[in-house]
């Protein structure tokens, strides 16, 4: 099983949006994490034909991204989708299994299936309008399910979902992870951090860093720093490293930054986490306005 | 005795759990449905007040024609309502981009193309027989031959396609229906006007009026619906969903 991105490249009138991306994925969850606008839907729509690229191809175990052998084995979450306004839940599942050609009694065994699954079974029968949106969320993730799918790709998926349907989202999709392709696309990095055997970082269109946790994090490991200091010695450090985090304190200021070693004295080193190499790469405007 | 023995060693020796039950499951291949499935589920979907407005029109000529004869403004009530059965087939055709469910709809096995074509099938087929059947019930009950008849009913129907369509092409807006229904109402209210105004709209002072326009109309739309095709396989989409 084998999905290859080939040279892929997306251009809008004067704007690239994907720039000549190759990638090679096998069973297993990608992270796709990136900044608005780096890039990442127009990615995920070009893997899923939706869009056409300006150049490059795609291709699942051989077969074009335009035939309809390819789709058969897909599954897409839209980041942002609608629906028929008569349908409900179990209407718009029914409806998207025949898309997706599953016979009628199927359809029905597997929307039910994954109604319960995404924790809708009993809003089933109820009109989709009614929904909040992250129970429409779901819906769009039964909704992709349907066909069983070889590759599952979902824009956003946890755009919406509360803390405890994050989790089981979370467990949901390593689950999913281990005998399919599935990448996903968040700028939430604790949506990755854990369920994620390979992490993407995508900036102005093109992928710079991929790899597992370790090896993503090892970039900065060691240089992370922690420590409370006055307000000089705040705008020394807020001049001289990337910030992570700034939180004010009772009469001092608790920063985290990166350094290659120690800014000042008493810092102490702590662990890096995903969420310190996002900041650290994609943070230079946040440091600036401040 | 045999089921005792079975229970017996069903108790005596433990099933090991399956290990790999999923991946064995997925490799499975699934009965599918065909093409002609497909189709079949898609006309289901099509819109009950697309059909329950046809058949309203239909039954209202039946029963117009009980009571008075087929007048010259018979026809022109006729020719005026027909633009918005062509309005309710094409806000079903359109309904995909109308409702946002377009890029799903683009990555299913079955894809937008397909729907689309099968909408554009089906609405075609009974738009052209709902025609057919209130020219086949008008005739004889006037003067007019079956091709008079036909062109003075069908010319405003087509230069309705041809508006919205013009306009479905053109725009990218999901607001596209708004502006379809402008054109339809346009265009009813045009044919009113022009004959109401134009006394002598449906005599031989008219003879070249009618087949020009219809034959333009006929070939314009139908250039529309092409174009409509070719965008439609082109699966560019330029329009900004990106939030
Ligand atoms: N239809 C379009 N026409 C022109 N430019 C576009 C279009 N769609 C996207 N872009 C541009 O391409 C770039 C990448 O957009 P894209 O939607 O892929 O980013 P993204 O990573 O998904 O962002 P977000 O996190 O906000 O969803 C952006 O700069 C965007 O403005
Ligand atoms: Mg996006």
């Amino acid at each position: 099983m084998e999905l290859i991105i080939d040279r892929l490249t997306k251009q809008y009138e004067n704007k690239i949006a994907v720039d000549r991306i190759s990638l090679t994925l096998k069973e297993g969850v990608y992270g796709l994490l990136g900044p608005n606008g780096s890039g990442k839907t127009s990615l995920m729509r070009m893997i899923c034909g939706v869009l056409k690229p300006t150049s490059g191809e795609v291709k699942f175990n051989g077969i074009d991204v335009n035939e309809e052998e390819y789709r058969d084995s897909l599954g897409y979450l839209p980041q942002d989708f609608g629906y028929y306004p008569e349908f409900s839940a179990y209407d718009f599942l029914l409806y998207m299994a025949s898309l997706k050609g599953l016979t009628k009694h199927r359809a029905k065994d597997k929307a039910s299936e994954w109604l319960e699954l995404v924790g809708l079974l009993d809003v089933a029968k109820k009109k989709i309008k009614t929904f909040s949106g992250g129970m429409k969320q779901r819906l769009g993730i039964a909704q992709a399910m349907l066909n069983n799918p070889k590759i599952l790709i979902l824009d956003e998926p946890t755009a919406g979902l509360d803390p405890k349907e994050r989790i089981r989202f979370r467990n949901l999709i390593s689950r999913l992870g281990k005998d399919r392709i599935v990448l996903l696309s968040t700028h939430i990095v604790s949506d990755v951090e854990y369920i994620a055997s390979t992490i993407l970082i995508m900036k102005d269109g093109q992928i710079i860093h991929q790899g597992s946790l370790d090896e993503i994090i090892s970039v900065i490991e060691g240089k992370v720093y922690e420590c409370s200091v006055d307000s000089k010695m705040t705008d020394y450090l807020i001049a001289n490293y990337p910030i992570i985090n700034i939180r004010e304190e009772s009469d001092k200021t608790f920063l985290r930054l990166v350094a290659d070693k120690s800014p000042c004295e008493g810092a102490v080193a702590v662990p890096a986490v995903l969420e310190d190499l996002y900041l650290y790469y994609f943070n230079e405007g946040v440091n600036r306005d401040e | 005795m045999r089921n005792n023995l079975k229970k017996e060693l069903k108790s005596v020796f433990d099933v090991p759990p399956p290990t790999r039950k999923n991946q064995f499951l997925s490799q499975l291949n699934y009965p599918k449905t065909s093409r002609m499935d497909f189709i079949i589920s898609q006309l289901g979907y099509i819109r009950k007040r697309t059909w329950i407005l046809s058949m309203l029109l239909f039954i209202g000529i039946l029963d117009g024609l009980y009571f008075y004869k087929v007048s010259n403004s018979f026809i022109w009530v006729v020719s005026s309502i027909l633009p918005f059965i062509s309005l309710s087939s094409i806000s079903e055709i359109v309904k995909s981009t109308t409702y946002n469910m377009k890029e799903l709809e683009m990555s299913c096995k079955y894809n937008f193309l397909q729907i689309c074509l099968v909408r554009l099938g089906v609405l075609g087929a009974t738009n052209f027989m709902l025609l057919i059947g209130i020219l086949i019930l008008f005739v004889g009950k006037t003067d007019y031959s079956f091709i008079r008849l036909g062109l003075y009913i069908t010319t405003p129907y087509l230069l309705n396609c041809y508006g919205s369509l013009y306009v479905i092409n053109r725009l990218k807006t999901r607001m596209i229906m708004y502006v379809c229904c402008g054109v339809t109402a346009f265009v009813s209210v045009l044919n009113t006007l022009l004959t109401i105004q134009i006394n002598e709209i449906y005599t031989e002072m008219y003879w070249l009026f009618w087949p020009m326009s219809f034959i333009i109309l006929l070939l314009l739309s139908a250039r529309e619906i092409v174009k409509l095709i070719r965008k439609m396989e082109e699966l560019q989409w330029n329009l900004s969903l990106t939030a």
